[in-house]
């Protein structure tokens, strides 16, 4: 019984469940019979076996008994994960590396399912993406950007520096330094260029309903990144049959995509745009530092669906087989790549020989990069199966799968996958294994060369209308190549309803890994390492607990320490360290967020500033500022990991997760910029950073407690895991210090907080405060120490929701050191004295809790932190206000 | 083949009305269950002996949580969004929905 209770439960496809229903397993094995207790005592009476058994038949969909005290149902998680991707630096010739930091992308993602009156699903899932780094736009012939080696992937040098040359059987020739000489080089290149970071939001929900033997799912969400806006929608059933021996699975997805991408400033002059113009998807956008931008804009649509079968073989094997089909249609190309194009008229004039014993008669070619170009209809089929296979002997599980793919680009491509699931005591042990082959797309090249004159026009320019082609890309993804992973995944679970999995992946592609070889060659390799860290909580186990807690045994004090709870965690959302956790065992999960916004004018002081003012004196005694900001925000993920050994001592762990933005704006009156690393952005640079902030590591200490008064000091650590070295483009300029992503110092944060209560009235003070342990750090400086006051009230509303007012002061040091030379300052924002500031704020908070029910235990806060008089550091764009909001769940 | 497809049609609605009581859907199922091993069957043929019936107290091995066919979903979605990324092949769309780029 209890293993058909299992089975239902995993054969619900939910997303997240499986882990974790062992625990829920485990409980009903030990007779607990108050967790029992739906309907009298005689249930109390059976024996225990037939008590756990009624308990699985009862949790079974459609059976369970009204119940006051409902618990939500097992398979309803909460899940918070990171992830970071780093890939190893491009590599250009001869071991020659690329000096272009490496793509990296950092991952934030929350998601969570929810029952609700028993057969009602919801999902949600929210993700966050930043990326940086340098990407290829195009490869070419390494003779085409001369002989100077640091020069190759230096630069996006699409155009080529006219050194390159051709014999009559279209075989490139460089200029070699040595001999003076041209010699035959056949090897190619990746031409690489960085881009500034950028940030990637996407949320989406699901709505389903299960009935006896079947469900439905509704989803839907957005996606949006500064060039990329997409909605999209889904629509999947699920049928069981044979008593859940059997699930078929369909699904339909459709996607809508906006595209409205920069074309990169450095090249863009370079690279013809004509065929998009033409269909006028190119947007300019003239300002005033006279430097146009060019906008590639397009719309694609994808429709997919997808048809799958799970069928249980015997006890120890699970097979499923899928087939998909993708339509998509619109502008489905990259706008960040390009496309060289070479012509070489071996029937026109041989350049003159350097040597004249030279034989050979070489031609000079006309180079022309041109944005890429792909079919505007893709439609894509695959076909998958997978099989799970347990392993008596180890206790482990085997999971393989195979893919087949193929599409109307030319494109076939086969992955296989391999993981080893073995249990180990707590802990599950995962090493995994994938291949994947693909072979290129139709219109796939290097680089286009032509034998013949290259098509000019009337004006005699290039005319891309007399190229014979259609589609062309040279996006390395859609060539043919192998690529081989491993890696490991470890997962324990802990304490009651939690469970930590780690996974680790080290990924390479290789030209020569193809099945069967003849890839491309291993100019295009790159590989890249991927870490990821996710906490889940099991919501069902957490109100199991509460269920199974004895309130007779607990009696008086309980009701004390319940409204002690509650008190605790009701304190306005932005203050951190606010509450300890009463006792001993007790841990807590939460997520906090906090979203600063600045905008507006410029402030000196407590007043107003001119920009003539900005650029005379904003960016020191000699040099003249240009930029300043005009938007600025900060959003700031913190995710609270609570333990209390003792009743009087509470452990905290708070990783934190950043992401930044900045526009800004030319400063009238200012100097030509030309010649800095704004200069190619034009008139209104945008700046993002995001990743990993510093980690918080500290204690709680109880100091005094009585009826009504508590009070706790804090002694915490954070730890410069948050980079100070984000950069403007790849490896040129730092990014101002307000961007960076931590403090690069060990810095001490103590705090000592009190709490009081009576009746319906609450209210508390805390003084903070937070001070580098080191003069500065790896880039040259330290922010300055920080002093916080704050003192709130708050009034229990209803008794699930509250309401808060307070005030906090705050005294801030501007930022001492600065980074090393080279460094010019562009605006107030790059100068380390126009940080800081004596601030006065005052706060308007909700609290909301749910005291019964499926989610007892959840408490929400929301603030809003309003500035009422701020003593600005130097110049600094005026301070909107700060959204606080979180979530914890206590158990 | 029509009175596999009449047979099938017939599956889906008593799947569908879900008020069906133990009885009937047994009959149902049985039927159901005989055409999806046909099905199977011939997909599975070459590889396998065929399904064996597998009741509700044989299942333990099954509910183990690394049983399931995907025992890490969020882990496998976030590595399925960055092979997507840097490979051709679509991943299958069943999961997350599409949408969305990331597109690095």
């Amino acid at each position: 019984m209890i293993s058909l209770l299992a089975q239902s439960l995993r054969s619900l496809g939910l997303k997240g469940p499986v882990a974790l229903t062992a625990s829920a397993l485990n409980r009903l094995r030990r007779p607990n019979p108050k967790a029992l207790s739906l309907s009298g005592p005689s249930i109390l009476s059976e024996p225990s076996a037939l008590s756990a058994l009624r308990a699985a038949a009862l949790a079974l969909p459609g059976l369970v008994a009204q119940n006051p005290m409902a618990v939500a149902a097992p398979g309803d998680i909460l899940d918070l994960q990171y992830g970071s991707y780093k890939q190893t630096p491009w590599q250009l010739l001869d071991g020659l590396k690329s000096q272009y930091t490496p793509l990296q992308v950092d991952n934030i993602e929350a998601n969570g399912l929810l029952t609700f009156s028993d057969r009602w699903k919801f999902g949600f899932n929210y993700a966050q993406d930043t990326w940086s780094g340098a990407t290829p736009v195009s490869s070419a012939p390494n003779a085409l950007v001369g002989n100077n080696p640091s020069a190759a992937g230096a630069s996006p040098l699409v155009r080529g520096n006219g050194t390159i040359l051709y014999d009559k059987k279209l075989t490139p020739y460089r200029l070699d330094d040595t001999t003076a000489n041209y010699v035959p080089d056949k090897r190619l290149v990746q031409t690489v260029a960085s881009a500034s970071p950028e940030i990637r939001n996407q949320g989406n929900f699901r709505l389903g309903y299960e009935w006896d033997e079947s469900a439905l799912n509704l989803g839907g969400g957005v996606s949006q990144e500064p060039d990329y806006n997409s909605a999209f929608g889904s629509l999947n059933g699920r049928m069981d049959f044979n008593q859940k021996l059997t699930a078929v699975n369909l699904g339909l997805n459709y996607a809508n995509s906006d595209i409205n991408a920069l074309v990169n400033p450095l090249y863009s002059p370079y690279v013809d745009q004509s065929y998009y113009a033409a269909k006028g998807q190119i947007d300019t956008v003239q300002n005033s530092s006279g430097v146009p931008g060019h906008y590639l804009t397009g719309n694609r649509q994808d429709w997919s669906t997808h048809l799958s079968v799970n069928q249980v073989m015997n006890k120890d094997l699970l097979l499923e087989s899928g087939v998909g089909f993708i339509r998509s249609t619109g502008y489905l190309g990259n706008p960040y790549k390009a496309v060289d194009m070479v012509f070489v008229d071996t029937k026109g004039a041989p350049v003159p020989p350097i040597d004249s014993s030279s034989t050979t008669s070489l031609y000079a070619p006309v180079v022309q990069a041109v944005v890429e170009r792909r079919p505007e209809e893709r439609n894509q089929g695959m076909w998958d199966f997978r099989l799970v296979q347990f392993v008596e002997a180890t206790d482990a599980s085997v999971h393989g799968g195979y893919r087949f793919f193929v599409d109307d680009w030319g494109i076939t491509a086969h992955t296989f996958d391999l993981d080893w699931v073995q249990p180990v005591e707590a802990w599950t042990v995962t090493p995994r294994f994938r291949y994947y082959s693909q072979n290129g797309a139709s219109f796939y090249q290097p680089y286009f060369l032509f034998q013949g004159k290259a098509p000019v026009g009337p004006s005699g320019h290039f005319n891309l209308a007399g190229v014979p082609l259609n589609a062309y890309s040279s996006d390395y993804r859609l060539s043919a190549y192998g690529a081989i992973s491993g890696g490991l995944t470890v997962a324990r679970p802990i304490g009651k309803a939690m469970a930590f999995e780690a996974g680790f992946e080290y990924y390479a592609h290789g030209g020569d890994l193809r099945l069967g070889g003849a890839g491309q060659g291993s100019w295009s390799n790159f590989d890249y390492y991927q870490f990821n860290a996710a906490v889940k909580v099991d919501l069902s186990a957490v109100s199991n607990a509460k269920l199974s807690a004895e309130p007779d045994h607990e009696g008086h004090d309980h009701g004390g320490n319940h409204r002690q709870d509650h008190l605790g965690m009701d304190g306005p959302s932005g203050i951190l360290f606010n509450h300890m956790l009463a006792n001993a065992g007790d841990t807590m999960v939460g997520v906090r967020y906090a979203y600063e916004l600045q905008q507006g004018g410029m402030m000196h002081g407590t007043s107003p500033v001119s920009d003539r003012q900005i650029v005379a004196t904003g960016c020191g005694p000699t040099i003249k500022c240009t930029f300043t900001p005009k938007q600025m925000d900060m959003g700031m993920v913190m995710v609270d990991l609570m333990y209390a050994p003792t009743d009087w001592l509470t452990l905290m762990l708070m990783p934190q997760f950043m992401s930044m933005d900045m526009h800004l704006r030319r400063l009238d009156g200012s100097p030509d910029p030309s010649g800095g690393s704004h200069a190619g952005h034009g008139a209104n640079p945008y700046h993002a950073t995001g990743g990993v902030g510093d980690i918080f590591m500290g204690s709680l200490f109880k100091l005094y407690e009585e009826e009504g008064h508590k009070i706790h000091f804090t002694l915490g650590f954070t730890a410069p895991t948050g980079s100070i070295n984000q950069r403007i483009n790849g490896n040129s300029e730092f990014e101002h210090y307000g961007m960076q992503l931590g403090t690069g110092t060990w810095d001490i944060w103590p705090s000592l907080t009190y709490n009081g209560y009576h009746g319906d009235f609450n209210w508390g003070g805390q003084l903070s405060g937070n001070v580098p342990l080191q003069s500065y750090n790896a880039s040259g400086f330290a922010v300055g120490n920080l002093f916080e006051a704050t003192a709130w009230g708050g009034y229990q509303i209803q008794d699930w929701l509250s309401g808060s007012l307070r005030a906090l002061y705050t005294h801030q040091d501007a930022i001492s050191g600065h980074y090393p030379a080279p460094f010019v300052p562009s605006g107030p924002m790059d100068t380390p004295q126009s940080y800081g500031g004596q601030y006065l704020d005052i706060g308007i908070g909700l609290n909301a809790a749910v005291h019964s029910g499926d989610f007892e235990g959840n408490h929400f806060g929301l603030e809003w932190l309003q500035p009422a008089y701020t003593d600005y550091n130097g110049y600094q764009l005026e301070r909107t206000g700060t959204l606080w909001a979180n979530w914890s769940l206590a158990f | 083949m029509t009175r596999l497809f009449g047979l099938f049609k017939v599956c889906m609605k008593a799947a569908k009305s879900g008020q069906a009581t133990l009885a009937f859907s047994r009959r149902f199922s049985y039927s159901c269950n005989s055409l999806l091993r046909g099905l199977l069957l011939i997909a599975f043929s070459v590889v396998l002996d065929g399904c064996a019936e597998v009741q509700p107290w044989e299942r333990g091995n099954l509910a183990k949580p690394h049983m399931g066919l995907q025992p890490f979903p969020s882990q496998a979605a976030l590595r399925e969004h960055i092979y997507g990324s840097r490979e051709s092949a679509s991943g299958s769309t069943a999961s997350s929905g599409g949408g969305g780029c990331g597109c690095y």
